[in-house]
């Protein structure tokens, strides 16, 4: 059983109890930096058990976004590299057991593939270079909603309430990889 | 086809040990104004140093007493020099300082010493702030500005003297406001008495006639062209490049729009760059704001620069019942454009605006998502866990990006 919770829970509670009274009371930029490293943990404590659905959640939302663009950029002239980037995320999502890093290599990957794109779309037709923006904009949406979800108790978010629960964002893409694996 | 590296992931970590080559191919590809690429290139060149080491206090006082020594400054004595909380991106040291004044003889004021990290979240120039905070004394409120430190001849980075301001940045009654007084609630009494303040000062920094004056860390771009917006938009996109760990295929599209959309230049205006609550200190008592501070990203540019900045989403609040935005906590978004046109005399163009709205968002990202991890992971800065923090604002501004950019595509 893992106890990187419980691990968490004891540093926080001995920076709260032990270290934060025995800082010196002129020196103030340490006790804030303390409160902001307590804040940090309690965070990380909250997303400890959502860190690596989180990576195969970035992996099948960049495949998507992927997806979405080759359908957009039928001008382009590299869309090998996209194609090649769907595939192997397409893998990766099929294979239980990938590894964090190689998910997060997956993304890599299929964001820049995207990118190459859209930086060479200035040079297509005002209209084809268009479609490519939205299809990025559209493609990113989940992507944004899951990092608002995934930053709110970090208190920065002005509009919190609107803010669907992380749990639910996160399963977004969940199931698509079998689909696609199937039309393969 | 390009060929990608073995990990692609990893490929972004030459810009913790940039080469030569790297840093001119940016410096290339996007030109700035000279101060800001000297400043850049400097980033980039002590990339690969060590991280910060914390400075003591009693580190900072002999600093302090070599440059006044080395100065000629008379018979001073250093006291009670104590940290400043608060900011994100640079060191400051409150310190009492007895000296004989040519001027004015024997005196005695409160100063504050405000110096760079190794590196911070943003890489600006404390000569330029230096400049603007002379420039302006007897225009607006600022601080009596006594000394600078250009280039870390005394202190172990550039750094700058100046006279402390009394006062809060946000009423001691509110819990409201986020880091670095973003977002601050002033309630409605004092929001009655400092928004025409607010509205005035504005209005004056663009106003401010500078045809008589030479600055010499700010170039003047010229009316009737793209080059301010140029110039603007190659910085924050130099800053993406210099220091993102990775493709955000959303930074690109925004790019390409601006690029293609870049406005031309009206009126050339000294635009303060940073002008929002949180940045003006005010008596409580009386809500009199006595002095501006961060004028750390200034330049001579397009007025909507500032205005897109202060009602950027983040800097505000809503009234509890979500009705009405009160931009920087203080004037109504509905009044505010109108009310600027009346105090400043100066029109507001909407394409304009909208253009610096979505420069304003892409050097946000910049910064929390490219600058503030790059900063934090090299350890070179004395604020790191904050700039770990300043991440949980960056949905929020790419939702913003996103929408405005939809509306203009």
């Amino acid at each position: 059983m893992d106890h990187s919770d419980t691990g968490l829970r004891a540093v926080c509670k001995s920076l709260t109890d032990v270290i934060a009274p025995a800082l010196p009371a002129d020196d103030p930029l340490a006790r804030e930096q303390l409160g902001l490293i307590v804040h940090y943990l309690g965070f990380l404590r909250s997303r400890l058990d959502h860190l690596h659905a989180r990576e195969r959640f970035q992996l099948a939302d960049a495949r998507a976004l992927a997806a979405k663009v080759r359908d957009a950029a039928q001008d382009a002239s590299d869309a090998a590299a996209l194609e090649s980037a769907i595939a192997a995320a397409d893998d990766l999502l099929a294979a239980p057991w990938a590894s964090t890093r190689d998910l997060r290599e997956g993304t890599a990957r299929a964001n820049h593939a995207v990118s190459e794109i859209v930086q060479s779309a200035p040079g297509l037709p005002a209209e084809a270079s268009r479609r490519i923006a939205l299809a990025v904009i559209a493609g990113t949406e989940d992507r944004i909603a899951m990092e608002r979800a995934w930053y709110l108790p970090m208190g920065l978010d002005p509009a919190p309430a609107e803010v669907p629960p992380l749990e639910n964002l996160l399963c977004r893409h969940a199931g698509h990889h079998e689909t696609n694996a199937a039309a393969k | 086809m390009t060929v990608l590296p073995a990990s692609l992931h990893d490929s972004f970590n030459i810009r913790d040990n940039p080469t030569p080559q790297f840093i001119q191919a940016i410096r290339d590809r996007f030109p700035v104004e000279r101060e800001v690429d000297e400043l850049l290139t400097r980033k980039m060149q002590s990339r690969s140093g060590p991280p910060y080491r914390r400075i003591t206090l009693d580190e900072l006082r002999a600093k302090l007493t070599r440059m006044l020594t080395d100065l000629g400054v008379g018979n001073f004595v250093i006291t009670e020099p104590g940290w400043f909380t608060g900011g994100v991106s640079k060191i400051q040291m409150g310190f009492t300082l007895e000296w004989d004044d040519l001027a004015q003889g024997r005196r005695k004021e409160r100063l504050v010493l405000r110096m760079d990290p190794s590196e911070g979240s943003n890489t600006t120039s404390r000569p330029r702030e230096y400049e603007l905070l002379e420039a302006f004394q007897g225009i607006i409120p600022v601080p009596a500005v006594y000394w600078l430190d250009p280039d870390g001849r005394w202190f172990p980075q550039p750094a700058l003297i100046y006279a402390f301001a009394p006062g809060v940045t946000k009423s001691r009654a509110t819990q409201t406001g986020q880091v670095s007084g973003l977002g601050t609630n002033f309630g409605p009494d004092l929001r009655a008495k400092l928004a025409p303040q607010f509205m005035a000062h504005l209005a004056a920094i663009h106003h401010f006639d500078f045809s008589a004056r030479s600055f010499a860390t700010m170039d003047m771009p010229q009316a009737g062209t793209t080059q301010a917006a140029i110039w603007q938009l190659n910085r924050a996109r130099r800053i993406w490049e210099e220091d993102r760990g990775e493709d955000f295929p959303l930074m690109d599209v925004a790019a390409n729009w601006l690029e293609a959309n870049a406005p031309k230049l009206d009126h050339a205006s000294i635009v303060h760059g940073d002008f929002r609550s949180g940045n003006f200190l005010f008596d409580e008592e009386t809500g009199r704001i006595g002095a501006w501070l961060d004028w750390e990203r200034a330049h001579i540019g397009d007025r909507h620069r500032d205005l897109a900045w202060m009602t950027q989403s983040t800097m505000g609040h809503y009234s509890e019942d979500r009705k009405t935005y009160f931009v920087c906590g203080l004037i109504p978004l509905d009044d505010f454009f109108e009310e600027y046109t009346r105090v400043s005399g100066l029109p507001v163009d909407p394409d304009r605006l909208a253009w610096y709205r979505i420069l304003n968002c892409y050097q946000i990202i910049a910064s929390t998502v490219a600058t503030a991890n790059r900063v934090a992971r090299l350890g070179k800065s004395h604020q790191d866990p904050l700039l770990i923090r300043v991440k949980g604002m960056a949905p929020t501004v790419e939702r913003e990006l996103s929408l405005c950019l939809k509306e203009r595509l």
